[in-house]
């Protein structure tokens, strides 16, 4: 296992170069930077003085002389300086990153929670009350767009309730009822999503391998029902599960921009975007590798519980 | 110069009754008509804080901010959303109250020995947030960084008519002029690339970025960016007793619908709004909301480097074929009132509305032929650029192109992010466009609307000028005249001749529109969008 580990590892570090590579080099392309959007438009600034900010932030060197000068930082660990924001970028990604992850797991736990007995419930009697009412919910989360139902929850209870958490994000830690309440409309907003797709996954997951000859033989040696469901096909359907909600995690730690937006959440997505926004390519690059390991390790975490799930799959 | 007379009462409207958008627009639009020059000479004010009312300290308070400042460099950002960040810590030696009044801040009284020379007595014993002692030191480091041509301030123009700074003893500074600059009072007040900060700073840029050290009557506590700014109120203020608020959070909330979502559900006690969410607030009895008209100008803008666009009589057509009511009705809802050079708000020095409207004729007969005589032939394309950088551009271009079409123009509208438009409609990109809205935010003084056509400084790297003399002789005396009425002849007659010629188009001014919580008492309403007065002067009322 630990072989495995490590030569999975390793197998990362083509990967996290060729995406440094790629993040550094389109965000150069994008027409304009930091100086340009520096300048008021109805305040132009003179050329000398746009080159002498240039200079300042080291956007007059060769770009491999650039890209050498981040990456070599990286390796140290030294994420380089916000151009525009003048903090460390490893700081801004750390302030953010609470929040993105905080959001990212109390939605996907909430709905795992709910879809997948939901869907393994769909699956028990494919033409019962249950799975028609499945079948509606995951059509209803699927069809609803994140930004929509956001928008809509977001509405009617400012409007009609008159109930709206505090505006200014506060740590779990310093006051957790209030970080909740805060959290709650945008985790309901992700979870609708999320919800269709694990409750589908796990509906067919457990459709197929309720057919399968294992299960037969479960019920033919007379367990009971609960046995043969959760022990015997259950286990076997998670595979799938497991793959689909991963993938989830990983999405939301860079793709839950929307969300956050409409919330004013600070998080990773909105650092990102903002950072793109602006040209400050150091936070832009920082923030995207970042994601992007996050992204590799959710993974890598995935394929080890298959293993932990299924003790046929075993790594040496 | 008028008088004071306009207290709060005009400039209240109450929305207990339904209105119409025009009739928003236009009580808006009269309300500020009155408002004291901004470059009101000398006038010392007695303006020590005083107890009318039982006003009480302390207390908390959630207000919103449309925009990130992004960087809280006092110095080289140009943009208008840091100084509504800075301005309620960083102070200059002048103010302005909220009707626009120049005050005396860091500066107890000044006084000037003749037409060159200002000499600023400054007020003992204030303090930089940090503790240490504010002294002429750190007035004169300030300001020769700000004027020097080499450096990176981002208003020195504002400055361009200082030529030196001296100190004459602890507390007393002389600014020697080049030529008589009846605009140094006002370019400090505005608070443009003129914070003063402490000797040093600096050297430091990137603290100077993400933190202040002023003397201003809120401390900056913290700044998370995109999403808020936390004050706590500075105690050794030379104010005292103001401010009253012991800490005001400014909730960063760009979109207006979050904020009006914010005020409905009790956590803002504060937002700026659009007239549109004026509209829906009406009827919200827990909050008074103010509009006045706004010195923030919308205008459009032709290449000046094709020449087949930047004729006069091309430039003069498209200000007459432009429908400014129907932009303000369609695209404003109403909040919009025309303006020419110097928008209304602006103190006195806007001309008079009748004669404006007259230069805004829409005759649209008029204008086909004008674009004939400039050889425009029917159906030629216009490329229009456009960034959503401002919430109403991308329906001000939509409403252009359709009035525009109306004589012949056919305009194709490219919406542009922000980044790509800057880097289009600039040298790198090779200034791609043929038309582009833009919008100019306060100004210190008259000069700062207008001077920008002298033929010295005429649309920055392009050799066309507007070629007119007597145009370029007026706004030359216009900055360097003390005597504000006579000031007041020379803008009026540039501004009749830039009427004339053109050489971009006014559109109108909008509306500075807030709502404030009804037990937030005493703050007044700035039509430059400024908040410091204000909040230095607001309490909180128990209930």
């Amino acid at each position: 296992m630990s072989t495995y580990l490590l030569r999975r590892m390793v197998q990362m570090v083509p990967t996290i170069i060729g995406i440094s590579i790629l993040v550094f080099g389109l965000m150069r392309l994008l027409p304009g930077d930091i100086v340009s959007l520096m300048t008021n438009p109805d305040n132009p600034m003179p050329e000398d003085q746009r080159e002498t900010l240039r200079r300042m932030f080291g956007l007059d060197a060769p770009i491999y002389v650039q890209y050498w000068n981040w990456a070599s930082g990286v390796l140290r660990g030294d994420f380089g300086i916000s151009l525009r924001m003048s903090q460390p970028v490893s700081e801004l990604v750390v302030q953010r990153l609470g929040v993105t992850l905080e959001l990212a797991v109390l939605s996907v736990a909430l709905s795992t929670l709910i879809a997948v007995p939901l869907g393994a419930l769909a699956a028990m009697r494919p033409n019962g009350l249950m799975a028609t009412i499945v079948q509606i919910i995951g059509l209803i989360g699927l069809s609803f767009p994140s930004f929509w139902v956001a928008t809509m929850l977001l509405l009617v209870t400012s409007l009609y309730f008159g109930w709206q958490p505090q505006l200014v994000w506060v740590s779990p830690f310093d006051d957790l009822i209030g970080n909740l309440e805060q959290m709650l409309l945008p985790v309901l907003s992700l979870s609708l999503g999320l919800i269709a797709v694990v409750m589908r996954m796990t509906r067919s997951a457990m459709l197929e391998t309720l057919g399968q000859d294992y299960v037969r033989t479960a019920r033919a040696k007379g367990n009971r029902e609960r046995v043969v469901i959760w022990r015997h096909a259950f286990k076997n359907a998670l595979i799938p599960i497991i793959t689909v909600v991963g993938l989830q995690i990983g999405g939301l730690l860079g793709g839950a921009v929307v969300i956050e937006q409409i919330f004013g959440l600070p998080g990773i997505g909105w650092l990102i975007l903002n950072a793109i926004y602006q040209r400050d390519y150091p936070v832009v690059q920082g923030g995207v590798l970042f994601v992007a390991l996050g992204f590799l390790f959710v993974n890598l975490i995935v394929d080890v519980l298959y293993a932990v799930v299924n003790p046929r799959i075993r790594y040496s | 110069m008028a008088s004071r007379d306009n207290g709060m009462d005009h400039r209240k409207t109450s929305v207990s009754r339904p209105l119409t958008r025009r009739e928003l627009g236009r009580r808006a639009a009269l309300a500020g008509l009155t408002i004291p020059g901004a470059a009101s000479l000398g006038g010392m004010m007695a303006l020590a804080p005083q107890r009318t009312s039982a006003q009480t300290a302390g207390g908390s308070s959630v207000w919103a901010a449309e925009s990130d400042p992004v960087s809280l460099d006092p110095i080289v950002d140009s943009g208008f959303a840091a100084t509504q960040a800075f301005e309620h810590s960083y102070e200059s030696l002048t103010g302005y109250d909220s009707n626009l009044n120049i005050v005396p801040a860091l500066a107890e009284s000044w006084e000037t020995p003749d037409d060159l020379t200002y000499i600023f007595h400054l007020r003992q014993g204030v303090k930089f947030h940090d503790g240490s002692d504010f002294t002429a030191e750190d007035v004169k480091y300030t300001f020769d960084f700000v004027i020097d041509q080499d450096g990176p301030a981002g208003w020195r123009v504002n400055f361009s008519q200082v030529e030196s700074v001296e100190i004459i003893d602890s507390h007393t500074v002389q600014f020697n002029n080049n030529s008589p600059f009846p605009g140094l009072l006002g370019a400090m007040a505005i608070l443009r690339s003129s914070m003063v900060v402490k000797q040093g700073a600096f050297e430091t840029p990137e603290v100077l970025a993400t933190s202040i050290n002023g003397t201003g009557p809120y401390k900056l506590v913290e700044y998370v960016p995109k999403d808020y700014i936390l004050y706590q109120r500075n105690p050794d203020y030379w104010g005292n007793p103001l401010p009253y608020l012991d800490e005001v959070t400014f909730k960063i909330l760009e979109d207006e619908e979050t904020r009006i979502a914010g005020l409905r559900g009790g956590s803002l006690d504060y937002a700026a709004l659009s007239t549109d969410g004026m509209l829906r607030m009406e009827g919200d009895s827990a909050f008074t909301i103010n509009s006045a008209p706004r010195s923030y100008l919308y205008i459009l803008q032709l290449n000046p480097r094709r020449p087949h666009w930047y004729h006069p009589s091309v430039r003069k057509a498209i200000s007459i074929a432009i429908n400014r009511e129907e932009i303000s009705d369609k695209v404003f809802s109403g909040g919009l009132h025309m303006s020419g050079p110097i928008p209304a708000g602006f103190g006195d020095w806007a001309l008079p509305e009748d004669e404006i409207a007259a230069a805004y004729s829409n005759d649209l007969d008029e204008a086909r032929a004008l674009l004939a005589e400039g050889g425009i032939e029917e159906g030629t394309e216009l490329d229009f650029v456009v960034t959503a950088f401002n919430q109403f551009f991308p329906g001000l271009a939509v409403v252009v192109a359709d009035q525009l079409s109306r004589v012949g123009i056919n305009v194709n509208i490219r919406q542009l992010e922000t980044g790509v438009f800057i880097t289009e409609t600039s040298e790198e990109g090779g200034f791609n466009f043929d038309m582009q809205p833009n919008a100019f935010s306060p100004r210190h003084d008259p000069d700062g609307f207008v001077f920008r056509f002298h033929s010295d400084i005429m649309m920055a790297g392009s050799e066309t000028t507007l070629g007119s003399d007597e145009l370029d002789d007026l706004l030359v005396k216009g900055r360097t005249t003390i005597d504000p009425a006579l000031r007041k002849e020379y803008y009026d007659a540039a501004q009749r001749i830039l009427l004339e010629l053109a050489p971009m188009t006014w559109i109108g001014n909008d509306s500075v529109i807030e709502a404030v919580r009804t037990n937030i008492q005493d703050y007044t309403q700035s039509p430059f969008s400024r908040r410091d007065w204000g909040l230095k002067h607001a309490w909180i009322a128990s209930e």
